[in-house]
């Protein structure tokens, strides 16, 4: 049991100190994003870049990569998130679409045009385009 | 309207569109992208020197969603003073009928000009846009959010980023007619418009203000001028509001200014337990109506949609002081 606790940590670390790309498919008119749009856009006070209308995506909420993400780039725990989330769904605000997993993602932003998520860099190839990274 | 009413139109969609229902306490039952369901409740126990009473004060049921990607919808039913219990007059009533609090649709091709029209919350500053008892920290609201201005709007708002920069937003809003349902307005009126500024000066601190004019259904013209300052970083908020409004053709010799602020801090000893300040003071020439009162309080949320607070008031007329306490949910 504590070897089991053991790789599960070292696999959060490991996920948490991974470098993150914010991405989107190859083939989208979207180039660089600033941290600030990035931050705008997967907590829904934006949905458009220009005049293009972008979808955020998230992983699953126990999963260590947006853990990682929402700490270092939207700059929030989950707690504080979780207070957000509950006062936008007064305003009418839904939180982003979650997928179960990074390939499931990268099948996703393949699939839905304006789609954007964020996966490990070490897992960034041709079918994407990288938007930022943290 | 009977709240079985309201009810049939979301499980006639419910079933339309359930093909994954899921519920989260304080996010509501996600049928569909079109369809999202929730609401809240609370109830709140006051006392003063010669009050005493309990009520279930808010009952309110909300249905939103997205249309097609560039038109949303928000529909609110509320009904105020569901149940009242006045302990020192030993009287209850009860008053089950549900009012529009919001039903309006969003037309949004940029985030520069987000159009939205009809009843909807007046966008000035913080604690009008989320006035709710089970989103704010305190039971009671200051004077502040209550007398200065139209809570509500039925009319258009243009908002959105501003063109110089998207640390700025903006709102310019209009109203020239009555209200889509008057049961619970602050301020009846029938012309109102109104145009504000919010700005990010980084994650923490954010300001604006706005100015606007109303008229109410006794043609009384109303105008004012709005500031607020925000500052929030985990475990501290703060902030402060204040407006200046005066009165077109008051009679004489009243003055035709009034003004009403408030300044409060928040401080979270863990997530789930806070402390609460604040301090508000206001004057109304008109009305001849004026306070200063200090509050001090306390806020528990066992999860962030719960919230059990307690408060103690202390007016410039210490008759006035009173204790309140409430319990509310988000679902």
């Amino acid at each position: 049991m504590l070897r089991f606790w053991m790789m599960l940590i070292a696999l959060w670390v490991a996920a948490a100190a991974e470098p993150i790309s914010v991405v989107t498919s190859a083939q989208s008119p979207l180039e660089r994003l600033s941290l600030r749009q990035i931050q705008d856009l997967f907590l829904g006070k934006r949905q458009y870049i220009d005049a293009y209308r972008v979808v955020p995506v998230n992983l699953l909420a126990e999963n260590p990569l947006r853990k990682s993400f929402e700490q270092n780039v939207l700059g929030m725990n989950r707690e504080v998130l979780n207070a957000y989330w509950v006062r936008q769904h007064f305003q009418g605000v839904a939180p982003p679409l979650t997928q179960s997993s990074v390939a499931a993602l990268m099948k996703f932003i393949g699939n839905v045009e304006g789609s954007i998520c964020y996966i490990p860099s070490s897992m960034v190839d041709a079918q994407v385009k990288v938007l930022y990274e943290f | 309207m009977k709240l079985w009413h309201l009810c049939i139109p979301c499980i006639l969609s419910a079933t339309l569109f359930a093909d994954a229902p899921h519920y989260t306490l304080g996010y509501g039952w996600s049928l569909h992208e079109s369809l999202t369901l929730g609401g809240y409740v609370s109830s709140e126990y006051e006392t003063a020197e010669h009050e005493s009473q309990f009520k279930i004060d808010d009952v309110a049921l909300l249905a939103y969603g997205s249309l097609y990607p560039w038109m949303s919808y928000m529909v609110e039913f509320e009904s105020v003073n569901f149940y009242v219990r006045d302990f020192e007059n030993d009287t209850e009533s009860s008053d089950r009928a549900f009012h529009a609090e919001r039903v309006y649709i969003d037309l949004k091709y940029s985030d520069y000009a987000v159009v939205r029209i009809g009843k909807q919350i007046t966008p000035v500053g913080y604690w009008n846009l989320e006035p709710i008892n089970v989103l704010r920290d305190t039971t009671s609201s200051p004077f502040y959010a209550k007398e200065m201005f139209p809570r509500f709007l039925t009319g258009i708002d243009l908002g959105g980023y501003a063109f110089f920069g998207d640390e700025t937003t903006y709102h310019l809003f209009g109203q020239q007619n009555r209200d889509m349902d008057e049961a619970y307005i602050n301020i009846p009126n029938d012309h109102f418009f109104g145009f504000g500024l919010d700005h990010a000066l980084d994650a923490q601190w954010s300001l604006g203000g706005g100015i606007g004019e109303f008229e109410t259904l006794q043609n009384d013209l109303y105008r004012y001028a709005q500031a607020h300052l925000r500052y929030d970083a985990y475990p501290y908020k703060f902030q402060a509001e204040g407006i200046v409004r005066h009165l077109e053709d008051a009679p004489k010799p009243a003055r035709q200014n009034s003004w009403a602020l408030y300044a409060q801090g928040i401080y979270h000893m863990t997530f789930e337990h806070a402390l609460v300040a604040r301090l508000e003071a206001y004057e109304d020439d008109y009305r001849g109506a004026e306070d200063r009162v200090v509050l001090i309080g306390y806020s528990y949320r066992p999860v962030f949609p719960v919230s059990i607070k307690a408060e103690y008031q202390w007016h410039n007329d210490y008759h006035d002081n009173r204790f309140l306490t409430s319990f509310s949910v988000l679902f």
